[in-house]
């Protein structure tokens, strides 16, 4: 770093906020086709788009955001939660757009509080073998070495990278393709076709290598690009016109293409002996992630860590969180939690949130309100304990909660650590030692002695350590 | 007068019902004596009907609380139109009723309008006209006149003459 000198205005531009405000994030795909025309303008987008940013309190009173004007004291300082997003710096009108950016710095801060360790999406349908099902049983974090990485390394486990050049094309619609076709891969024709003849030079030279090694002969000289001839490179480029898995390698190499879902069929066959040890990308099915995997929202690697209690000790579940249950089950859709501010489906299987009709187990261990229908009685809505397990990033940017079943004795706990409960036991405890004399009634077995017993457990402690 | 029925047939009918009878309620007197007091079994009876009863009750009385509240969510779920998605991001501002009104479905208003069909209705200066005039049922008269006033509104028909288009011929007559 070469120190150059910045005047001191320049110095205080480069530092100030005005210079250092990136730029926004452009808005979020409407996923759904269903509701994509009436949506709204106001709502929480699935991930910020603008930088939220705060002031100290002392600058905050005088209105100094460290921007050009100063912000109105009204709406600034009537907040518990001052965090601006700023939408432009400055307009037309000679005002600073800006907005509260609570919503998105407080769900950080409820994440964050969850504690929950990113992972790379999970393939359920996956069972080519045995050894990646036996690694999938546990979620892998999106900052192992072998899939955080960007760069094209040329290696194997290339395809597991989270960012590719190319696009996915199973993500593009058909007008992007066309677009991307005669823009992008059609000036490329010439670049390919170099490189196959280079591809075809170095086969047949290692071929020709091979048949001189067998027989026991000089090496030949080396097939330069210049030697193959029109006819040669046509008949190379027709046999690979007919091997698809080659020719798909080869171009979604040249391109840095996405990697696209395993082809099924006998294809799938070849693929899996030619790669087997490592195994395909993890957003071959859904798509790469916009961002990084892990979106930025925790740098958790594993959540297999235990959680002290003060009193009771190391904790075997986590300490559990409670979710908001925002929309009731809709048919076949799963009813919708909300955890800190991210809506997630509900924790699958035979638990509170499953109702299932027809079958004893329902009566047993009845279903949650306000999960068959919404919960209009209880103050401000049914909620539940969840445990959050872990999270993934969608490939439209949304962080997806996986939740899990809280277990019975962290819900106890958590609702005491609220004051809701009383389990804690301050007095001395009890403990039962049989006195000698006892011990030797109840071998003879008499009904008496199992009588005295009998009263002994119902008096309680006052008359049975009245008798030693 | 009936016709006489033929002796040895009542005869035998007689027999067969005397003959059975005496030797079911033995039976039933045995049983009886083995099990206790002659009320037990009507008691028990009578628990089981009871029971059976409540039960019945207690379903229906399940059902028709699970309909009210069917009915009660899906009047309150018309008013929270959103369908959550798994990753949105929430917040208590978007619980509100404020929000919840922008995600309904927004009845389309088109903007076909039969421009022919308006100026019937409407006099030259662009005023409605009135039902004695278009001698329409009241009914219709006022859906014609909603119809013009929201046309008019929108400012796709003008409020002081007819329709460009329609008086076009007034001031280019050559091009016909």
């Amino acid at each position: 770093m070469s120190g150059r000198a910045v005047s001191p205005g320049g110095a205080l531009l480069r530092t100030s906020r005005m210079f250092s405000i990136p730029k926004p994030l452009p808005e979020p795909p409407s996923t759904n086709l269903h509701i994509g025309d009436h949506k709204s303008a106001t709502m929480t987008r699935p991930y910020p788009q603008h930088q939220s940013i705060t002031s100290p309190l002392a600058s905050r009173e005088k209105g100094d955001w460290g921007l050009k004007r100063p912000f109105p004291l009204k709406s600034t300082m009537a907040t518990s939660t001052p965090y601006i997003r700023i939408k432009q710096v400055d307009t037309v009108e000679n005002v600073t757009n800006f907005a509260s950016a609570a919503d998105h710095s407080l769900s950080l801060e409820k994440f964050q509080e969850l504690r929950v360790a990113m992972s790379v999406p999970f393939n359920p349908d996956k069972k080519s073998h045995s050894a990646s099902t036996r690694s999938e049983l546990w979620h892998k974090s999106v900052f192992e070495e072998d899939m955080d990485f960007t760069e094209f390394k040329g290696g194997r486990g290339d395809d597991r990278r989270w960012k590719f050049q190319g696009p996915w094309l199973a993500r593009m619609t058909e007008g992007e393709f066309v677009e991307y076709l005669n823009k992008k891969v059609r000036p490329k024709r010439a670049h390919f076709r170099a490189l196959l003849k280079q591809k075809l030079a170095d086969d047949i030279t290692t071929s020709q290598n091979k048949v001189a090694l067998d027989e026991g002969r000089e090496a030949p000289p080396k097939v330069e690009v210049r030697d193959i001839t029109e006819a040669q490179f046509t008949d190379y480029l027709r046999a690979l016109r007919n091997d698809r898995v080659t020719l798909y390698a080869l171009v979604s190499k040249f391109l840095d293409l996405a990697p696209l879902g395993q082809p099924v069929g006998i294809i799938h066959a070849f693929w899996a002996d030619r790669d087997s040890v490592a195994p395909d990308s993890p957003y071959g099915k859904s798509g790469p992630p916009p961002s990084h995997p892990s979106a930025g929202i925790s740098y958790l690697r594993t959540n297999a860590f235990m959680e002290n209690h003060p009193v009771y000790g190391p904790q075997g579940k986590r300490a559990p969180a409670l979710a908001r249950v925002v929309y009731p089950k809709t048919g076949p859709m799963p009813p919708k939690l909300g955890v800190g501010g991210f809506v997630a489906d509900a924790p699958s299987g035979d638990n509170e949130f499953n109702p299932r009709y027809g079958s004893r187990m329902s009566v047993n261990k009845g279903v949650l309100n306000g999960i068959t229908h919404l919960d209009t009685t209880t103050f401000g809505g049914a909620k539940a304990y969840v445990e959050a397990s872990t999270a993934t990033v969608d490939p439209s940017g949304k962080v997806v909660l996986r939740l899990r079943e809280a277990d019975p004795e962290a819900q106890v706990i958590a609702r005491e650590s609220r004051g809701l409960t009383e389990i804690y036991n301050d007095g001395p405890t009890k403990s039962y030692v049989p006195s000698e004399q006892s011990r030797q009634q109840s071998t003879r077995v008499s009904d008496e002695a199992r009588l005295n017993r009998v009263a002994d457990e119902v008096l309680g402690e006052s008359s049975r350590f009245d008798k030693p | 007068m009936p016709p006489p029925l033929p002796v040895s047939a009542v005869r035998g009918l007689s027999i067969r019902s005397f003959s059975t009878s005496p030797y079911r309620s033995n039976q039933q007197q045995n049983q009886q004596q083995q099990q206790g007091n002659p009320g037990d079994a009507a008691n028990l009876m009578m628990t089981r009907l009871k029971r059976d009863g409540y039960a019945t009750l207690r379903n229906k009385q399940a059902q028709i609380e699970q309909l009210r509240n069917q009915k009660n969510s899906a009047d309150y779920l018309r008013q929270m139109p959103r369908r959550w998605e798994a990753g949105d991001v929430y917040s208590p501002h978007d619980m509100s009723p404020v929000e919840m009104q922008k995600w309904r479905k927004r009845s389309p208003r088109k903007a076909d309008v039969n421009f022919s069909l308006i100026q019937e209705f409407t006099s030259t200066s662009g005023q409605i006209t009135h039902s004695s005039g278009t001698s329409l049922r009241p009914v219709n008269q006022r859906k014609i006149a909603k119809m013009i006033r929201r046309v008019q509104g929108m400012g796709l028909y003008p409020t002081i003459h007819a329709h460009p288009e329609m008086i076009r011929d007034n001031f280019f007559p050559e091009r016909r």
